[in-house]
């Protein structure tokens, strides 16, 4: 409805113009909208961190053409679904560069398609900055010059979690689901273990399969295995899934609990979600104290009618990030956009935010805390909430290099 | 060990009884209508989004629990009777690849309408308070919640056998199951026993989506899963058998649960295994009748 009324006036305007035979080339050479391209996963089980990208995105190119756009130009967002398929990322990606002419791209949702996706900007040289795919191999062996993330990459957050786990737990159990990002998680885990807690040892690995509805079988071994914790790299339906089978066997008095964990995972599971548990997050509202923070998360209420999630922090970020990319560089080429994003000191959300040369990733941090009831918040969060700075647990440029050259 | 093994074996009966309640309608409808009914799965999880509606407006009360699993059977029930009467009924006479697709079709329009109305993100349904807690079995904590399942399941599987054996609605499945053209010849109208079939196991494929919903997570895709074991229930039980799908579904269950304990990566091929077996020993399934 609204947007008929508005193309109607558009063309009501343009008719008009035409009318009055004003010369208006001029104008809409300098007017033609910078097109960004986002290829996501709006359809299949990580769809609902691909609105929250969306709607982040949508509300930070909001934000920028209402303060004018970027050197006189507005900016448009051209989304496609590629539906948790690489092969439908590579090919919507492609036809949003060849067909669609879009100028840069901003980052898909699932790793699977972020490794397609790295590889079509590479090809086509356009800059790509990445809000939600987090395999180190997009910093590794695709790193290429346009690309950027915001992430913290599989390896900050597995090394960040065998520090937070503690010296005095020594023998850890661990349950992922049966996929790539999970057994390459337990692999840096152990491999940083073995550095700041030398004393533990995995002794118990469970491997559910991914959208496995009966958890009980995992959650009887793993408690007879008598760990001191359990390191989950379970996530989404699969951990509220697990959580809520895992509770009536008295799983949570039992052991100790670590696990990855989405805003969205606390938001469904609500007051069902166990207190002291653990948890691992990306990028939580409610992790930094900031008016900026504090203005973000009234601006996508306002927009949204819902909290935003981690997803939502690190795409209007991004956003930011491509936008100020973009106006500090000398021309509008990937090259010079590319140059400029590496210059940047970003000031976002979390606080102030820098690229490295090495393998362009963000110094992004990470959160750990137990979870319990947050003042504020109609759902659970976490308290005595830990930033984790990227630079403790960040791979030097050396070790990214030799893992390149592998 | 063993206290390990009999809790292993309940939490295996009480998943099997889930996968029974599905299964036996899946199964009435393949037996007397001889459809394959891809919808199978989508009408449970239609129950199971159903269920969260009814839990989450009464406050996630023991009363919330009792309501959804009364009404979103029902819900669902509906929508069974509704498809059959006015789209698969309009294409009975044609071939069944066309009730096929029709179902497939069904199964997509479902799970586009929940994303409508419910969105994109996965829910939770609490266990209801009374049943929140757990009972000691030999020292080992077992879910309440699971005991109802089992419970509930056993008095479904008493309550269908009772129906098959002793109403007449029930004789005259029984008699479609075996040949369906004699019972109309003796003056039964047909169609009317296909709809009301229809709609009962849609029933039962919503109950165990209520039951369901608790346990794991309600989101888009628990159709898959367990509608591909449902299929399975119905080829080794034996298409139209009530006690086969027990049996099936009890089985099925029972060894998804030990055999994590054995060889857990080989968990998920347990299932097509028996399968196999089943066809190629025994192609009328467990306790289906020799065509």
């Amino acid at each position: 409805m609204n947007r008929f009324s508005v193309s109607r006036r558009g063309v009501i305007a343009a008719a008009c113009s035409a009318v009055l035979g004003l010369s208006a080339t001029q104008a809409q050479a300098e007017e033609k909208p910078i097109k960004i391209g986002l290829t996501t996963d709006l359809t299949g089980i990580a769809a609902t961190y691909a609105k929250a990208q969306v709607d982040a995105v949508q509300l930070a190119i909001d934000e920028i053409n209402a303060a004018g756009g970027i050197k006189g130009r507005k900016l448009e967002l051209l989304v496609r679904d590629s539906a948790l398929k690489p092969e439908l990322g590579s090919s919507l990606t492609r036809d949003l560069i060849v067909r669609e002419k879009v100028d840069y791209l901003i980052g898909p949702d699932a790793s699977s398609v972020g490794v397609a996706v790295t590889n079509v900007a590479k090809q086509y040289k356009k800059v790509v900055v990445m809000t939600i795919p987090n395999t180190p191999r997009l910093v590794g062996e695709l790193f290429h010059p346009y690309f950027f993330t915001i992430v913290p990459s599989g390896t900050m957050l597995a090394r960040a979690m065998a520090e937070g786990i503690g010296k005095d737990n020594q023998k850890i159990a661990f349950i992922g689901g049966d996929y790539e990002a999970s057994h390459q998680a337990i692999k840096y885990f152990g491999d940083w273990l073995a550095k700041v807690n030398p004393n533990a040892k995995i002794i118990n690995q469970q491997w559910p399969k991914l959208g496995e509805p009966d958890f009980t079988p995992y959650i009887t071994q793993l408690l007879s295995a008598q760990p001191d914790i359990v390191f989950s790299y379970l996530w989404g339906a699969d951990l509220i899934a697990f959580i809520k089978q895992a509770k009536p066997y008295g799983f949570f008095e039992k052991t100790k609990f670590a696990t990855l964990l989405f805003l969205d995972d606390l938001v469904a599971l609500g007051d069902d979600m166990p207190d002291g548990i653990l948890g691992q997050m990306y990028a939580p509202p409610f992790g930094t104290k900031s008016p900026k923070m504090d203005a973000f998360i009234k601006k996508y209420q306002d927009k949204y009618g819902k909290y935003p999630s981690d997803w939502a922090v690190m795409g209007y970020d991004g956003m930011m990030i491509l936008a100020e990319g973009i106006k500090t560089a000398e021309d509008w080429d990937s090259d010079s956009v590319s140059e400029a994003i590496l210059k940047l000191k970003y000031d976002g959300l979390q606080g102030p935010l820098t690229f490295r040369d090495v393998d362009h990733q963000g110094d992004v941090p990470s959160f750990l805390g137990t979870t319990g009831k947050v003042e504020g918040l109609p759902f659970k969060g976490l308290v005595n909430i830990q930033r984790i700075e990227a630079a403790t647990v960040m791979p030097t440029p050396e070790e990214i290099l030799a893992d390149r050259n592998k | 060990m063993l206290t390990d093994i009999l809790i292993q074996l309940l939490s295996g009966v009480s998943r099997g009884m889930i996968l029974f309640v599905v299964a036996s309608g899946l199964t009435l409808i393949f037996g007397v209508l001889r459809i394959a009914n891809f919808a199978h799965g989508s009408f449970y999880m239609m129950a199971a989004f159903t269920a969260y509606a009814v839990t989450t407006a009464l406050g996630g009360s023991d009363l919330g629990f009792v309501a959804s699993l009364v009404v979103a059977p029902l819900v669902v029930a509906a929508f069974g009777l509704v498809f059959e009467f006015f789209l698969l009924r309009r294409i009975a006479k044609r071939e069944h690849l066309y009730q096929l697709i029709m179902t497939f079709a069904a199964t997509l329009i479902i799970s586009d309408g929940i994303k409508m109305i419910w969105g994109g993100a996965y829910r939770s349904v609490g266990y209801p308070p009374m049943l929140s807690g757990s009972l000691d079995i030999l020292g080992r904590p077992f879910p309440a919640y699971y005991l109802l399942v089992i419970i509930l399941g056993l008095v479904i599987a008493a309550g269908l056998s009772w129906m098959i054996e002793r109403t007449r609605f029930g004789r005259t499945i029984s008699a479609a199951v075996v040949d369906p053209e004699m019972v109309g010849a003796l003056g039964i109208n047909v169609p009317r026993l296909y709809t009301l079939v229809f709609g009962l196991g849609a029933w039962l494929a919503g109950v165990g989506g209520a039951l369901a919903a608790p346990i794991g997570s309600v989101s888009l895709g628990i159709d898959n899963s367990i509608i591909i074991e449902s299929f399975a229930v119905v080829i080794i039980g034996g298409s139209g058998s009530i006690p086969g799908a027990l049996a099936a579904a009890l089985i099925i269950g029972i060894v998804q649960s030990l055999g994590i304990m054995v060889a857990p990566r080989l968990a998920i091929a347990f299932i097509f295994i028996a399968l196999c077996a089943v066809l190629l020993l025994r192609p009328q399934g467990l306790l289906g009748r020799r065509v």
